[in-house]
């Protein structure tokens, strides 16, 4: 018999795979999203009582006081929001990183010529692109010509980024 | 769950997250992303290698060191894939910078592209990363991927399958 505290724990470690099916789902249904990021990120969010329901189901409701439900929440809240956040990263790197994209193309065709390779990596080219999706994920926004900022999640992300990395005297960017 | 299982995984994780900064303020290590896992590894090798000497192995203490460690590497993970982007300056994260720099007027396109764009970064540069890694080999001009990077790509693959998606944009 497996106790509560085991099928918590293997219940948390499958829901990677269920939060990529409600993600296909989603993608699926929501093909003509502008932002796949945002539909990434709108599948972590409402996968949460997706993942969190057979939880409760197959083990906080067996617990046998208050206080081990009160914990068993705390915990699973934070391992989902940790497993959620790396399946959002993951996701991101698919979408955005450039070496990835190369490999996968060299994967397609089995052996390619570099000038073969579909990818524009003309940097203008790769700073647009970006400044669409920011735009998508309503980041930023262009008021009379220029790129202001619209919501300040990924700003303020951004600042706290800079501001740990010189406390580790590892400033942002530097090789 | 009891309380101290949830405190002994933000223990330990907190005492990975001190060894990595007392680390990295005396002096970067040179193989930084290497040493970063490392530095996360000890404290949980510690961890279990303490729980199988010092306790009895049985049924509750496998679940506790599991919940511990299930917690532990789903926060250090979370972690180590940001910390990447401290060393890659994410060309997004640069761009919100400078936008909220030039606030509250912003920057036009061409500033942004005058400010960002590298004109010595070309896709002969990326191949070039590619090649030295040992992630991909030439032989007659033709790129051709390594066992490791058909490995390393796999998973994404099977993501960007299930999701019904053509190949990220880059």
């Amino acid at each position: 018999m497996i106790d509560t505290r085991m099928r918590l724990v293997a219940l948390l470690a499958l829901s990677p795979f269920a939060l990529a099916l409600w993600h296909a789902v989603l993608a699926r249904v929501l093909r003509s999203a502008k932002s796949p990021q945002a539909v990434a990120m709108l599948a972590s969010a409402t996968g949460a009582p997706i993942a969190g329901a057979p939880v409760w189901l197959f083990a906080l409701r067996h617990a046998l006081t208050g206080g081990q439900v009160f914990w068993g929440v705390v915990y699973a809240a934070l391992v989902y929001s940790g497993i959620a956040y790396c399946y959002f990263h993951l996701f991101n790197i698919s979408e955005t990183s450039r070496r990835l994209r190369i490999l996968s193309e060299i994967w397609l065709k089995k052996e390619i010529e570099p000038k073969q390779l579909s990818i524009n990596y003309h940097p203008e080219h790769q700073i647009k692109v970006r400044l669409e999706r920011l735009v998508a994920t309503r980041q930023l926004k262009v008021e009379e010509g220029f790129y202001v900022l619209d919501r300040t999640v990924l700003h303020r992300a951004a600042l706290a980024i800079a501001a740990w990395g010189d406390f580790l005297r590892r400033p942002l960017g530097e090789p | 769950m009891r309380g101290v299982v949830v405190l002994a995984g933000l223990l330990l994780f907190a005492i990975g997250m001190g060894l990595h900064v007392r680390i990295w303020r005396k002096g970067r290590p040179e193989r930084e992303l290497l040493s970063l896992v490392l530095t996360f590894f000890a404290p949980w090798a510690a961890y279990t290698f303490t729980a199988l000497v010092g306790m009895r192995l049985g049924p509750l203490w496998v679940s506790d060191w599991a919940a511990v460690s299930l917690l532990y590497w789903t926060l250090s993970g979370a972690y180590l894939q940001t910390y990447p982007v401290l060393q890659a300056a994410s060309p997004s994260l640069l761009i919100v910078l400078a936008v909220g720099k030039a606030m509250p007027r912003g920057l036009s396109e061409e500033e942004l592209l005058e400010t960002l764009v590298d004109p010595q970064s070309q896709m002969a540069d990326r191949i070039d990363d590619l090649l030295e890694g040992g992630l991909v080999t030439q032989d007659g001009g033709k790129l051709r991927l390594t066992k490791t990077s058909a490995a390393f790509i796999f998973p994404f693959r099977c993501l960007r399958a299930l999701l019904g998606m053509e190949l990220g944009r880059g």
